[in-house]
């Protein structure tokens, strides 16, 4: 039979017993739920340790403020936020997973299965090779600047696409299984629809900042500028310009600007120093 | 020859910029020049930057909302210049809708997320009007 691999390239057996986590030392590796280090989760009882989340928000503030008030109002318990993520798909399969199995009345169902810890500790062996290898090649900054990790990431992703086009990955509805296009028809509705920018959000802002003291924010602005161009704490600086009324985007155009950038990446705005 | 030159920029506010390096990758393991612009683009400084740069095809990689505002801008801005460099779009959040759309007001081909390599090598070089070249 043709050696099968996990994704990242680990050789996996057929079957996994005792002798895979021969020397096994449960305390160590890995310890009761809700105790140091936390391996099996963070909390030692099942209520509340099984948590429903998805990732949401979506445009301007107020409108992912209401999505979230919604997410809660419908049974939602966790809030993951990103910036543009329109969401509200999955977390009816986190409940029927939840309420309708008994999977979520068991902390940490999997731990100590043979095959998911010795799959972690040749993961853990790996990284540390890995890290050694890296630490060995010399200063992490000089390799940044070199641009290794980048390609680093860049060779993973490449691998990963190729993997993908020739089918050694399967990725369902994409690369097997796939459903022609007039038959893909589910939530199809929901993903053309789109959300109008909210364009009053920017006449907000900007009258925002013709509300404030210009003056004082062009000096607390200056330092932030000065102290990015040294090696002080920034933080002083940015929490003082955030009090006097600085914007997040002002305060790292000042940051870019230290660092040889320019203000607005875009050069639509011009630096208010 | 000359081997074909495409631009590969994102647009606006878009972080998203992997999918612009792997195709970048895609275009030049097929022997093609690629003009990386990177991140935040808008639609004059990519014309600035196609023209300057004398690009076959501008290629535009998709993973925010800001497509469907950005591309017909830089489509009006080609068609007042008088530019008639091709504008091909690709990306995760194109959906079957928007392509037909950008089509309509004309990008010479737009990709959604299934798109293959092969598909989007074939068509570019098609696009730059050398189907049979080699790069």
């Amino acid at each position: 039979m043709k050696q099968a691999h996990s994704r990242s390239g680990i050789p996996l057996q057929a079957v996994y017993a005792p002798a895979d986590l021969r020397g096994f030392d449960y305390e160590r590796r890995l310890g009761t739920p809700g105790a140091y280090p936390y391996t099996r989760g963070r909390r030692a009882d099942a209520v509340g340790g099984w948590i429903q989340r998805e990732l949401s928000g979506e445009g301007e503030p107020s409108r992912s403020n209401e999505q979230l008030k919604y997410l809660l109002s419908q049974g939602q318990i966790g809030l993951d936020v990103i910036g543009d993520s329109p969401t509200m798909a999955f977390l009816r399969t986190q409940q029927i997973v939840h309420l309708e199995s008994s999977v979520a009345k068991v902390v940490d169902p999997l731990g100590g299965s043979y095959f998911v810890e010795s799959l972690t500790d040749e993961m853990e062996k790996r990284i540390w090779a890995r890290v050694l290898e890296i630490e060995a090649m010399g200063d992490p900054a000089d390799l940044s600047d070199k641009g290794w990790f980048k390609r680093f990431f860049e060779d993973a992703m490449a691998d990963y696409s190729k993997r993908i086009a020739e089918g050694s990955l399967p990725k369902v509805g994409l690369n097997i299984f796939q459903i022609p296009e007039e038959e893909d028809t589910l939530l199809k509705e929901i993903v053309e629809g789109k959300i109008e920018p909210c364009w009053s959000r920017i006449e907000r802002i900007k009258e925002y900042k013709m509300g404030r003291d210009l003056g004082k924010i062009r000096q607390v602005l200056t330092g932030v500028y000065e102290k990015a161009k040294g090696e002080e704490n920034l933080m002083v600086p940015i929490l003082e310009a955030f009090r006097s009324g600085a914007t997040m985007g002002e305060i790292g155009g000042m940051m870019r600007m230290a660092y040889g950038y320019p203000y607005d990446p875009h050069g639509l705005i011009e630096s208010p120093i | 020859m000359r081997k074909i030159k495409v631009y590969i920029g994102t647009l606006g506010l878009d972080q998203h910029e992997l999918g612009a390096v792997a195709v970048s990758r895609m275009l030049r393991d097929a022997g093609m020049e690629v003009v990386y612009a990177g991140r935040f683009n808008l639609p004059p400084m990519i014309l600035k930057t196609s023209l300057e740069e004398d690009v076959n095809v501008i290629g535009l990689s998709c993973h925010s909302w800001e497509h469907m505002y950005y591309v017909p801008e830089l489509l009006g801005l080609l068609r007042e210049k008088g530019v008639g460099i091709p504008v091909v779009v690709g990306g995760s959040v194109i959906t079957p809708g928007d392509r037909k759309r950008l089509v309509e007001i004309g990008v010479t081909a737009a990709f959604g997320p299934g798109a293959s390599e092969r598909e989007i090598v074939e068509t570019i070089r098609k696009i730059a009007g050398r189907a049979d070249a080699s790069g």
